[in-house]
């Protein structure tokens, strides 16, 4: 498996290779993008927990409110519209909406119960005393579950982080203590000894100067975390009149133990310092409440537009990577494919005109580019290769023809040679045999031997005239319809080289309108040659007159076709006129006697005739007369 | 006829491709009491060892592969000094001339005449016969030549190119009777009779005159 697969992947198409790295790069842009959107989301989550915590602290603090400041609502209702059944009916609403996220039913319904109770009416003063404490743990309790429940009290951000703390912590805490510092004055236990009052009230004082300098600390700390110039702004006014006002109730309670006053209810001043106190705590309460709420809006949509940025960003990646594959694909596989088409056009088609059409820079245009090139060498090549082939063919066919024309000397040869060594033996034999005869001890043995030799060699030369007879006898097959013209033009034009080294002039007349002839080309052009050259032969010794040869076609009588051969030479003999044709007879000092016999053969064969005459003024006329294809056999 | 006793001490090598011709050959030279070897071609004849007595070579101008007169110079380069007569069907005279500078006997045509064949076939074994006499008396002088000591083929030299005793003393700085003691050994080893006897048999040598 571990060997097969390299050779799988390779076999792959470049498209598919490219659709699978496509894929493969999706799947991670979709994972990377699944965990960076769930992250964001459960970030906004968080928040938006939080803000809901915080909507649940707006009903605690008008809880709060009426606790600290309207413990005898019920009565005179004198802290607006507040009534203490709308408060409840408040508080059981947003439990009811923050059942789902938080576990504070069961404190709610506890601070639902003790609120009640307080706010019957029925309630006596020492059970007021024992309540209100009561009632403020309890919101406290319920708070901190908030908090925790929240998300709150874990929040990330330094700046919110304590804000919160200051919401859900300190103020509570704060207002408890006063609540509960205040209640000491106004309605002192029964039974309470002075002391024990005033060394309570001392402690909890001390209690609350710690409480203010947390809240200190807690804001300052939360400037640290938020250095713009504006949270602090809208902060700093709010506490810092908090803490005066905390202080100064503080001061007068202080001082009114001091003054060995026993506490009363009546002390106007100090009852006045103390719903200023708590009306700060409530208002900066308030205040720190929306500012956590901007600050946690504004994270909650500083963490939306990042997730929609980033999903914007890998929408514009995704979409850039698609469209990088697309070109990569354009640019390298439609271009290899081209160019594997036009590859194979080429082996299909042989033409070697055709050309890859891609121009690029790259390396894919340099191939393309390379392979135009070989192209064209390729072409050149096959044309170098195809007008040698031409050449070689044309020079063969040349070759042929001339060895065709020659084949009459060399048939001569042959034919002397052939004829020649039988001759020989039959000689020597002969001589041999009467030596035998004619020895002092007459050896007829011997003589018999060579005379039987003798008359095998007298057959096999007869083998060899009827051979050369066969062979003139050629297969009717080869004949067809020929222009004789062009025969004669053919056979001048490969002599005439030899005519030219001769100071021969050749003249032509030749009958434009001649039939074709049923013939076999070869045997009339070797005729042809044969005449020319006897022509050649016979003016070879003139030099009084120009050395003229005359061949003259024409078509006097329709059945018939007449070339004539003639030269200016010394012409023939009346005596040698019939003997010429009679084979091996010769006028030339060189020569077998055959030419004009075979000639002869050669035309009657054909139907023809071939006939000899004198010249007008000198030299001889040869005439060839061929049957037109009508009349041929 | 000039047939004559003891021509089987000599041999006639026929190299024809044609074997009628050959046959025929052969019993017109047996006729006349020739021995006769033939061959079919020129690579045959040099394949057969050649015996040492008189012989010749009766050979066709055209042959398969080599011709006749392309065989004549290879034999010539070969060291192969053996008597030609060339047999032709059909022979010009550039060819005749070629053949007969090449050392040739006789250029016959064919068919040709018996006894013209048979006249330049003696002719080439005498010249063969003669050229052997010649070689083998040389090579007997040499043997003897051989025998002499470098010192008494110093002085045969200097006796040969016509110096006296009391010369030939001076020139190789020796006492005249030992020169006289040389001269003795040199005409008994060389077996001359006279001084005419050794001149002649260092011209037959080749021995270059010891003049200073």
């Amino acid at each position: 498996v571990h060997r097969q697969m390299p050779t799988k992947f390779k076999d792959l198409r470049t498209s598919s290779k490219l659709l699978l790295l496509c894929s493969m790069f999706s799947i991670a842009i979709a994972t990377t993008t699944y965990v960076l959107v769930a992250e964001k989301l459960i970030a906004i989550n968080f928040a938006q927990k939080e803000l809901a915590g915080t909507r649940y602290l707006t009903t605690l603090r008008s809880v709060y409110a009426a606790i600290l400041t309207g413990r005898d609502l019920p009565g005179s209702g004198k802290q607006g519209g507040l009534s203490p059944s709308a408060v409840l009916g408040d508080l059981a609403a947003t439990q009811s909406r923050a059942a789902g996220s938080m576990d504070t039913s069961q404190l709610e319904d506890s601070l639902s119960v003790t609120l009640s109770e307080l706010w019957s009416g029925k309630a006596e003063a020492p059970s007021i005393n024992m309540l209100v404490p009561k009632a403020l743990a309890q919101a406290r309790a319920l708070i901190s579950r908030i908090a925790d429940d929240s998300n709150l009290a874990l929040d990330p951000d330094l700046d919110t982080y304590y804000l919160q703390n200051l919401a859900m912590n300190r103020l509570p805490l704060l207002l408890g203590q006063l609540g509960e510092v205040q209640s000491l004055f106004e309605s002192p236990a029964a039974g309470a000894a002075p002391n024990t009052l005033n060394v309570r009230i001392l402690v909890l004082s001390g209690l609350v100067d710690s409480t203010l300098d947390g809240i200190k600390s807690d804001i300052n700390a939360a400037y640290r975390g938020n250095p713009g110039k504006a949270f602090k702004a809208a902060m700093d006014s709010d506490v810092s009149s908090l803490v005066s006002a905390a202080t100064s109730y503080l001061e007068s309670a202080r001082q009114q133990l001091a003054g060995g006053a026993p506490v009363s209810s009546d002390d106007r001043d100090g009852s006045q310092r103390y719903s200023f106190a708590v009306d700060e705590a409530i208002g900066t309460w308030t205040a720190i409440q929306a500012e956590l709420d901007h600050l946690l809006n504004q994270r909650i949509s500083r963490l939306s537009l990042r997730l929609w940025g980033s999903l914007l960003l890998i929408a514009i990646l995704v979409s850039l990577s698609i469209l990088t594959a697309a070109l990569t694909h354009r640019h390298i596989t439609q271009p290899l494919e081209r160019l594997e088409a036009v590859a194979r056009k080429v082996r299909k088609r042989k033409d070697y005109s055709l050309r890859a059409k891609y121009v690029a820079e790259d390396e894919i245009g340099g191939l393309a580019a390379a392979f135009n090139d070989m192209m064209s060498e390729l072409a050149a090549a096959r044309e170098r290769e195809s007008a040698e082939q031409a050449r070689i063919a044309g020079l063969q066919a040349d070759l042929t023809r001339a060895a065709r024309l020659t084949t009459m000397g060399e048939i001569a040869a042959t034919i002397a040679h052939e004829i020649n060594q039988p001759l020989t033996a039959i000689v020597t034999n002969a001589s041999a045999g009467l030596r035998w005869i004619g020895n002092p001890s007459p050896n007829v043995e011997e003589a018999k031997a060579a005379l039987a030799r003798i008359v095998k060699d007298g057959h096999r030369a007869s083998q060899v005239i009827a051979s050369i007879r066969l062979m003139l006898k050629r297969n009717p097959r080869d004949k067809a319809q020929i222009d004789i013209n062009d025969a004669v033009r053919e056979v001048l034009a490969i002599s005439h080289d030899e005519l030219q080294s001769r100071e021969i002039i050749v003249e032509t007349a030749l009958s434009p309108e001649l039939p074709t002839v049923m013939a076999d080309r070869v045997q009339i052009q070797q005729v042809f040659a044969n005449l020319i050259m006897n022509a050649t032969d016979a003016m070879s010794l003139i030099v009084d007159r120009p050395r003229t040869l005359r061949v003259v076609s024409a078509n006097n009588d329709p059945a018939s076709v007449t070339v004539c051969v003639e030269d200016s030479g010394p012409g023939i003999e009346e005596a040698d006129r019939d003997r010429i044709f009679t084979p091996f007879y010769t006028t030339k000092s060189e020569g077998m006697g055959l030419g004009l016999s075979i000639c002869r053969t050669i035309i009657e064969d054909h139907g023809g005739r071939l006939a000899a005459a004198r010249g007008q003024a000198h030299g001889s006329i040869f005439t060839v007369t061929l049957p037109t294809g009508s009349a041929a056999a | 006829m000039k047939s004559e006793p003891g021509q089987t001490q000599s041999v006639v090598f026929v190299v024809d491709d044609d074997p009628s011709v050959r046959d025929a050959l052969t019993s017109l030279m047996s006729s006349v009491g020739l021995c006769v070897k033939t061959f079919g071609s020129p690579s045959e004849f040099l394949a057969d060892s050649l015996p040492e007595i008189p012989s010749c070579l009766v050979l066709d101008v055209r042959l398969p592969g080599l011709s006749g007169l392309d065989f004549q110079t290879e034999l010539n380069r070969i060291n192969i000094s053996m008597p030609i007569i060339f047999i032709t069907g059909h022979g010009d005279v550039p060819m005749t001339v070629r053949a007969m500078k090449g050392g040739a006997v006789e250029f016959l045509t064919k068919p040709f005449r018996d006894q013209d064949l048979l006249d330049a076939v003696q002719l080439a074994l005498d010249q063969d016969r003669a050229r052997r006499k010649i070689q083998q008396q040389t090579s007997h002088l040499k043997s003897k030549f051989e025998h002499l000591t470098p010192r008494e083929r110093e002085v045969m030299s200097c006796v040969v190119s016509g110096m006296m005793n009391k010369q030939i003393a001076a020139h190789l700085g020796v006492s005249e009777i030992t020169v006289k003691v040389h001269r003795g050994n040199i005409m008994r080893k060389m077996d001359a009779g006279s001084l005419a006897d050794l001149v002649r048999m260092a011209d037959d040598l080749g021995i270059k005159v010891g003049k200073r």
